[in-house]
């Protein structure tokens, strides 16, 4: 750091800190601190924060875990990161992430922490651990509701791997600390008069950098072009100083790996393309909703916000500017169908009041990590989703998502089964133990079972299908097979008779009718015990209502 | 329910008759190689992956595959029984089924059914008989588990000495090769006098 920067760094950062921990470094002239007022926001231990990356549209997001003033009265934090599932969509291998889901870094080398300068902060930001690992305090429904992210997994940026397991320690960090704060010493309100009223300051603040970025991409008429304004005003803003930190302090790990790619790389398992941008710009208008400001009074907050006002005034002007021409700009005719799209998805969410619907898996798995899954069995296995839906609103009066599990061969075929999220988990737990006190008896004589739903472990897809063999130097070349040209029609083949490859399959063959006579002979079995109880019902069908 | 849904659902029936479903699938598998492997014997119209939320995760998966007509259903279905086939890998071959209606995930519901249904309280006198039912249900469906898990132990079982079986032909693959490729073959044959050309060995 050049030292010529101190002086600047005095006049235009107001920083009050709070508690001393202590001090450290070489010459023990390093303070550390428990926590500090930011632009009037005050930032503890352990807090989730977003931070400015330089080109990017999305903050940078992570835990502070230190927090100290060097002797040249640099501000400093230390951050351990979380990343997003867009960062590390090369490794996700099967894993499914949600579309608020993020990884906490894990594991040793580049990318887990680094020293940040203070003024890099955005705003703090409400991450939840939803990992049931002992030493994670559990957090409530609203917590999980209310929260911008969750964190199940970390990811080991050693082993380019996410792992459910949470090690002891972290960059020398303890896990206790990385996790939940206990709720005695969860500081939700801010302490300080005036702060909140700054904080929503803070929120618009990001929330109208980000979605300048989305109007210039439409008035520029080229996303590309779209991201510079914010290069801009960094530069000659708030962060003079961004510019003057050396490339190693920006999170930048996972550039130089070469981990994240330019979003036109086919995402393949990971999400839909766009859905990241969607997601910053959801999450902002999500803010908005929550602020519920009116624009034009925002617009005055921001005004006065103190940042503003350390902006040099052209590019102020210049801003301003940029923005009542995109605001008279409604529907831009210019432009590539990406930035038309993107403007129009946010245009959309403005609208909308909930959060859109995430794809039908990750709703399952949230569902289950919510305790709102319910696996309903014996309905007549002709139902629909929509009628166990109908079902489910007319016994239980909950309104329901279902979806009726396919028929299997590894099931008997008489039962019908289907899973069904419920809004609440009391819901959830109220219509299982329903099913248990009472009966729900169908017209057929069914009587309607419910458990908790659980789902087998989705991300966890092994690629070792039992009965594919393959063998010394040919393994490689099959590996080869299945990664490149797995859509080649060599890949399906009718056996040879004259082939090991076809006795081979002839014992299969037998092993699958083997198996075919087991399952025949135990629904066999199942359906004669059935009857037999079926058989003591007495009035069933007398007296049921009918749905419609 | 007007004839719109019986339209619809006669739809639906008609392509489930113009359905195969298979299992025993590599989760290599996807739709487009099901596509390609069956494009060789019918128009594929589409495929549809089955997920698997409950089983097992070796399990294998399952698909749906929808041909141009019923009679190409029947095609496939004894070609696939007649020939293991095999996709994504080997010797594991594919099994194939007609579809039925409960093999799909979305389908319309069927015209004109109503649904029934009454709570039975503790007093009833059919309460007894339907905690009975209940019982079995979670009996069967856990006897349902084990099987599973018994047929899982079975293939696994089968898969390994396939892979011995495999092994010891390599081996033996291997063995030969090197006697060859080094001229210990040659020297033998030289040796004991016997007529053993190269020619001959390699087209063994």
């Amino acid at each position: 750091m050049p030292g010529s920067s101190e002086a600047d760094i005095e006049d235009k950062i107001d920083i009050k800190w709070g508690n001393k921990r202590g001090v450290g470094g070489k010459n023990r002239d390093i303070q550390f601190y428990e926590s500090f007022i930011y632009d009037g926001v005050e930032y503890f231990l352990y807090d989730c924060v977003c931070f400015y990356s330089s080109g990017n549209l999305e903050t940078n997001i992570g835990k502070l875990v230190k927090i100290c003033e060097k002797p040249t009265r640099e501000k400093i934090v230390k951050v351990v990161w979380f990343f997003r599932p867009i960062e590390i969509r090369d490794f996700l291998g099967s894993y499914k992430p949600c579309w608020n889901e993020l990884f906490l870094a894990s594991g040793e080398g580049k990318g887990v922490s680094n020293f940040n300068l203070v003024e890099t902060i955005v705003g703090k930001c409400s991450v939840v651990c939803s990992s049931n690992d002992k030493r994670n305090p559990e957090p409530s429904e609203s917590e999980l509701k209310k929260a911008d992210y969750f964190f199940n997994c970390t990811f080991n940026v050693g082993r380019l791997k996410i792992v459910d397991k949470f090690p002891d320690e972290i960059d020398g960090i303890k896990v206790e600390n990385l996790f939940n704060k206990k709720k005695d010493q969860n500081i939700s309100n801010p302490p300080h008069i005036g702060t909140s009223i700054k904080q929503l300051n803070e929120r618009s603040r990001l929330s109208s950098k980000l979605g300048q970025v989305v109007e210039n991409a439409a008035v520029d008429g080229h996303f590309g072009s779209g991201i510079q304004p914010v290069e801009k005003e960094s530069k000659e803003g708030t962060a003079v100083l961004v510019d003057k930190i050396p490339a190693s302090n920006h999170k930048s790990i996972s550039r130089d790996k070469g981990v994240i790619k330019k979003s036109t790389v086919p995402s393949g398992s990971c999400q839909d393309e766009d859905k990241p941008d969607v997601r910053s710009n959801e999450n902002v208008l999500r803010k908005n909703v929550v602020d519920s400001f009116p624009y034009k009074k925002r617009m005055a907050l921001e005004e006065n916000s103190p940042i503003r006002r350390r902006r040099d005034p052209t590019a102020e002007e210049d801003f301003d500017d940029r923005r009542r021409k995109t605001s008279r700009e409604v529907k831009p005719e210019i432009g590539e169908a990406k930035a038309v799209k993107r403007l129009k998805t946010s245009g959309k969410m403005m609208e909308v009041t909930g959060r859109p619907d995430a794809p039908w898996e990750d709703r399952l798995q949230r569902a289950e990590q919510l305790g709102t899954l319910v696996l309903l069995n014996n309905l007549d296995p002709s139902y629909t989703s929509y009628e166990v839906e109908d079902l489910v609103w007319h016994a239980l009066n909950e309104k329901v998502e279902a979806r009726k599990i396919e028929w299997s061969s590894t099931f008997n075929p008489y039962y019908g089964r289907a899973l069904v999220i419920f809004r609440t988990k009391d819901a959830a737990v109220g219509a299982i133990s329903m099913l248990s006190k009472r009966s729900l008896i169908l017209g057929d004589g069914r009587i309607v079972t419910g458990m908790r739903g659980s789902l087998r472990d989705l991300g966890k897809q092994t690629t070792n299908f039992i009965g594919h063999l393959s063998i010394g130097r040919y393994k490689s070349q099959t590996k080869r097979l299945s990664d490149d040209v797995r859509n080649a029609v060599s890949t399906a083949h009718c056996s040879q008779t004259n082939t090991i490859e076809y006795g081979m399959a002839l014992e299969w063959f037998e092993l699958q009718y083997k198996t075919d006579l087991w399952w025949k002979a135990l629904n066999e079995k199942q359906m004669k015990e059935i009857e037999n109880v079926k058989t003591r019902l007495e009035g069933t069908a007398s007296s049921s209502s009918q749905i419609e | 329910m007007g004839t719109s849904a019986e339209q619809e659902y006669a739809a639906f029936e008609e392509r489930v008759s113009r359905t195969v479903y298979f299992d025993n699938l590599s989760p290599l598998v996807t739709e487009s190689v099901l596509k390609s492997a069956f494009e060789q014997f019918a128009t594929v119209k589409s495929v549809t992956l089955i997920p698997n939320y409950t089983g097992p995760s070796n399990f294998p998966q399952c698909a749906l595959v929808e041909l141009d007509s019923a009679k190409k259903v029947g095609e496939v279905l004894s070609m696939v029984k007649q020939y293991p086939f095999m996709i994504c890998g080997m010797p594991r071959p594919v099994r194939a089924r007609q579809a039925e209606v409960e093999m799909f995930d979305e389908r319309p519901v069927k015209p004109g059914r109503k649904i029934t249904c009454r709570w039975l309280e503790p007093s009833d006198p059919d309460f007894e008989v339907a905690k009975g039912l209940k019982r079995l249900t979670c009996k069967h469906a856990a006897e349902a588990a084990y099987l599973a898990k018994l047929q899982l132990g079975e293939e696994e079982k089968l898969a390994k000495q396939q892979m011995d079986t495999l092994k010891g032909h390599y081996k033996k693959y291997e063995l030969i090769r090197s006697i060859i490729a080094d001229g210990n073959a040659q020297a033998l044959a030289e040796r004991y006098n016997l007529p053993v050309s190269n020619k001959r060995l390699f087209n063994h």
